[in-house]
This record gives C-alpha cells, sequence and structure tokens, in this order.
C-alpha cells in the first residue's frame, strides 16, 4: 500500500467562528465557534435536526451562511455525504466513481498523470475494491458503495475530510475500514470531521468532541467532555442511562457513561 | 443479395430529398441522442417535452413575422430561432419558478409548458393559413429538408459535441450527483443552466425533423437503449449515436416502401431498438 503523502502546508487547521445557518423554517446553526488542529479529528454528536449535517454542508460551501466565518485551513474539502442516490443503471463503473476524486485537482481538461493513477490506485488498494472497481456502481451494496465514495475521497487527496455518519447501515467489515482511514488520514496531517450518533465510541475514537443542538452544548478533548450534563443537554433529554450504558433513545446507539 | 433486394435498399436513396433528409435525421439524430443521455441520467424527460412545447410561441411569431400573405413558405431559419428563443424563455421559466417557490422539478416544468403551449395557440389562432402547417410543427416535415437544413444541422451537431466534450467532466458529475459535484469544485447552477441551453438546441433541432410530438422519442429512446447496454458513459453515447444515426435512413426507408410518414418512422425505429435491447437483456434490465 502506498503511504499517504503528508500535507507540507504550515497553515492551521479548521477554524469556525461565531456560525450562523439559516434556513427558509429558522435557524438551523446559532453561535458556533471552534477550531479544530490539523491532522486532528473531530465527533459532532447531536440529536436529529441539531444541525450535525447541515454544519457540514456549510463547511463544504454547499451552503451559505447567515454569520460568522468558516476557514477550512490546507488543502481542499472533501465531504462524503450520508446517502448517495443514484439510479443503478446509471453507466458507471466503481473505478470512474474513485477516479472522479482526481476531476477537482485535473480541471475540465487536465490529463491523468502517473501521480493520479497512483493516488487512484492506492484509493482503491487501502478501501479494498479491487473485485469490484469494474462493477456499475448502482449495482454494488450499501457498504460497498461507501467504501467507493471514500476512496473518492482518498484519492481527493484533500485536506479536511467531513463525513456525514459513515458508519450509519454498514457491516463490521467496513466500520474497522472507516475508522482504520481515519487514523491513516490524522498521521498524513489531514484534519477529520464525523458526525455520529455513537456515544461510546465518539468518546474512545476521536481527538476532540463536538456535541450540538443548534448551538455548540459542549467542545473539548474527546475523552473530557461527554458529561452526563453534557449529554443531556444536548439531546434534550432523549438519552437514558441503561446500567453502565447511556442510550441515545432515538438511534438505540449505547456508550459509556 | 439479389438485384431486387439492392434496389430495395438504395431505390429510395436514388432521389436526392431522400438523402439530404437522411443525412439531416442522422445528424440531428446524434445530436439529440447524447444530449439525450444527460435527460435519461439526469431524469429530465418532463423538462424536455416541456421545451419541446414550449417552443410553439415562437415558432408562431416567426411564422407571422415571415410567412406571405397565404401562409406559406415561412422563412426556416426565422423559425429555427424563435422556437430557440421560446425554449429558452420555458427554461429560464422553469427555473424562475422552481426558485420562487417549493414546488417540484415535474410541475415547474408542466407549468411553465402549458403557459407556452397555450399562448402559442392563441397567437396560432390569429394567424390565417397556419392550420397548414401546424401539422408540420407537430409532427416535422424531414423530406423537406435541403441542403441548408443538411448543413445547419451538421453546425449544430458539432457545436454540440464541443460543448459536451468539454463540459463532459462537471456534466459526468452533475449527472452523478449535484451535491457532490458541488463539494468536488463545480459551479452546479452554472453547468445546469449551460446542460438547459443544450438540451433546447437539441429539442429544436429534433422539432424541425420529427416534430414537438416525437422529438422526445429522438431524446430518449437511443439513450435508454445505450443505457441497457453500456458500463461506462462514453458507451452509452457512442451506442445511443449509433442507434439514431442508423434509424435515420432505416425510418426513411420504411417509409418509402410502407408509404408512412417519414418522421414518426424514424422514431419507430429508434424506440423499437430500444425495445429489442430491452427485451434481449430480459431480467438484467
Amino acid at each position: 500500500m502506498v503511504e499517504s503523502k503528508p500535507l507540507t502546508d504550515e497553515s492551521e487547521g479548521l477554524r469556525i467562528s461565531d456560525l450562523a445557518v439559516d434556513y427558509p423554517a429558522g435557524r438551523a446553526l446559532d453561535s458556533l465557534t471552534f477550531e479544530v488542529p490539523r491532522g486532528a479529528s473531530l465527533a459532532v454528536l447531536g440529536p436529529n435536526g441539531a444541525g450535525k449535517t447541515t454544519l457540514l454542508h456549510a463547511i463544504a460551501g454547499l451552503i451559505g451562511t447567515s454569520h460568522g466565518e468558516i476557514n477550512p485551513g490546507a488543502g481542499t474539502v472533501a465531504l462524503v455525504p450520508q446517502e448517495i442516490s443514484v439510479e443503478p443503471m446509471f453507466p458507471i463503473t466503481a473505478l470512474d466513481v474513485v477516479r472522479m476524486g482526481r476531476y477537482q485537482a485535473l480541471g475540465v481538461f487536465g490529463r491523468f498523470r502517473k501521480s493520479d493513477h497512483d493516488l487512484v490506485a492506492k484509493a482503491c488498494s487501502q478501501l479494498e475494491i479491487g473485485e469490484f472497481a469494474e462493477m456499475r456502481f448502482g449495482n454494488l451494496s450499501g457498504g460497498q458503495k461507501r467504501r467507493v465514495l471514500l476512496a473518492q475521497v482518498v484519492a481527493q487527496d484533500a485536506g479536511l475530510i467531513l463525513l456525514d455518519e459513515p458508519f450509519a447501515g454498514v457491516d463490521v467489515p467496513t466500520v474497522e475500514a472507516i475508522k482504520s482511514l481515519i487514523t491513516s488520514w490524522g498521521s498524513s496531517g489531514r484534519t477529520v470531521i464525523v458526525t455520529t450518533h455513537d456515544l461510546e465510541s465518539s468518546a474512545r475514537d476521536y481527538d476532540f468532541v463536538a456535541a450540538i443542538n443548534r448551538k455548540l452544548v459542549a467542545f473539548g478533548p474527546a475523552d473530557r467532555t461527554l458529561s452526563e450534563e453534557v449529554l443531556t443537554t444536548t439531546f434534550a433529554g432523549r438519552i437514558a442511562r441503561v446500567g453502565d450504558f447511556i442510550v441515545d433513545t432515538a438511534h438505540h446507539h449505547h456508550g459509556a457513561g | 443479395m439479389e438485384q431486387a433486394e439492392v434496389d430495395f435498399l438504395t431505390d429510395p436513396f436514388s432521389q436526392e430529398f431522400v438523402v439530404q433528409a437522411a443525412i439531416t435525421a442522422a445528424l440531428v439524430g446524434v445530436l439529440c441522442a447524447v444530449v439525450g443521455c444527460f435527460v435519461v441520467l439526469r431524469g429530465l424527460a418532463l423538462m424536455a417535452d416541456s421545451l419541446a412545447h414550449g417552443v410553439l410561441p415562437g415558432v408562431a411569431i416567426a411564422f407571422m413575422i415571415t410567412a406571405n400573405s397565404d401562409g406559406l413558405e415561412p422563412d426556416r431559419l426565422a423559425i429555427t430561432a424563435g422556437a430557440l428563443i421560446a425554449g429558452l424563455v420555458t427554461a429560464a421559466g422553469t427555473s424562475a419558478i422552481l426558485r420562487r417557490s417549493r414546488l417540484n422539478a415535474d410541475t415547474a416544468a408542466a407549468v411553465a409548458f402549458v403557459f407556452m403551449l397555450s399562448l402559442g395557440v392563441v397567437l396560432i389562432s390569429r394567424v390565417e393559413g397556419y392550420a397548414v402547417d401546424l401539422n408540420s410543427f407537430l409532427f416535422g416535415d424531414v423530406l423537406a429538408s435541403d441542403g441548408s437544413a443538411a448543413i445547419t444541422s451538421a453546425v449544430l451537431c458539432t457545436v454540440v459535441l464541443a460543448a459536451v466534450a468539454i463540459l463532459y467532466r462537471p456534466l459526468l458529475l452533475l449527472s452523478f450527483d449535484a451535491r457532490r459535484a458541488a463539494a468536488l469544485g463545480v459551479p452546479v447552477k452554472t453547468i445546469e443552466s449551460l446542460l438547459m441551453v443544450l438540451i433546447t438546441v437539441a429539442v429544436v433541432a429534433g422539432f424541425l425533423v420529427v416534430g414537438s410530438l416525437l422529438v422526445l422519442g429522438m431524446l430518449l429512446a437511443p439513450p435508454a437503449a445505450g443505457a441497457l447496454i453500456a458500463r461506462r458513459l462514453p458507451g452509452m453515447m457512442l451506442i445511443s449515436a449509433a442507434i439514431a444515426a442508423v434509424s435515420a435512413p432505416l425510418g426513411l426507408l420504411a417509409s418509402w416502401h410502407l408509404d408512412l410518414a417519414a418522421g414518426a418512422s424514424i422514431v419507430l425505429v429508434a424506440v423499437s431498438a430500444f425495445i429489442l435491447i430491452a427485451l434481449v437483456r430480459g431480467s438484467r434490465i
């Protein structure tokens, strides 16, 4: 496997200051301020409708902001959406989808050079998509599609990677593959932001945690931030203690209290 | 091959007007087939249909300005320009409705097209002699194609294919997933607008050959057949262009020997190719 090339840019990681986002139905995010150092990972926790996906979309520049600033730091920004609805008959192979990751760097006409082919090959190998690389994307299983989209992000070679609920509905090997990918991104200086409902994993597998419910409830080092009080405020009481576990009753995922 | 069989195939094409019609229809067919791939992949069939009917007011105004007092000999170039402008107005109107309301794309397209269609009918009702030409609006008049029609089609085909080649990557990303395309830096709104212009050009070129009712067949049938076979978009485009190019002479051949409407015969061959491929592919569709 080819090792990820560390980003050489010395600029800082993600900086968000006083961010607000409005939808026609009302304010979706308000007064969000936090910083994530380059190469660190952040888990964003919150109930449905808390603005987790809105936050990722704002950082990726897909939606406008009403107030505040977002500085994504070094490199390009990559976003893997929670779901992607592609017609099964769409004529594109898994490999083509991975190759799309290079389009931003190559522009409209740029030809694939050896370095581009190497990045695509590395992405395919890292996500183990070799055996279905030539299959139609639309015919793949949900987990396989998720792997292909993650491989596209690897090929994109972005500095800031945003994953919207990457663990929802995938099998155990894919979960492990995504976790090891997040670790490898961190060690090569890439900043990773993951929205999740997995409280236990948030406290264990990430450098930082942001608990949000339209506003920032808490932000800090993952192992010291998720107090019972923070979780109760974030999830507005939709948290239950069951034995040694805290359960987000809306999603039935469990986590250490 | 027996001489009679050779004659059967070549007889119609000994006539210059049939050859010109075949060349024009094949060029327009290729244009519609390539642009139609994005219509199929982005699910824009109703939008394309809306454009095909939305051209009517432009055609009517061009007719009123250029036709003589008997309602005959309207200027073909003026009709083309009028259709193009009305098509773009329909596309822009649909976008405006979408931006200012929370209606879905189908409803917005339908509202815009019904407005344009009824405006066209009102204008036509003021023009004497249009009834004769209304038939060619609905069903096209491919056999009226002369040398200049073939040249116009060749120019349009070249320009549109060049535009698709230039915009290939953004169009592929947009068709695959608009949000992902935006995240990869594609100016989604601009590319969507350019795609609408390409579809409008294809619709107008196709409408002159097979009419506003059947142009959808040229936009949808060859790409749909291509999608059943190809694993990649370039393959889909090639297969659909090949089906469109072959449908033109085959349709005219059938039209010649069986005394059928020419434009409708061409579309019928293209749709039959889709049905045949769908049947052969069976459960793999």
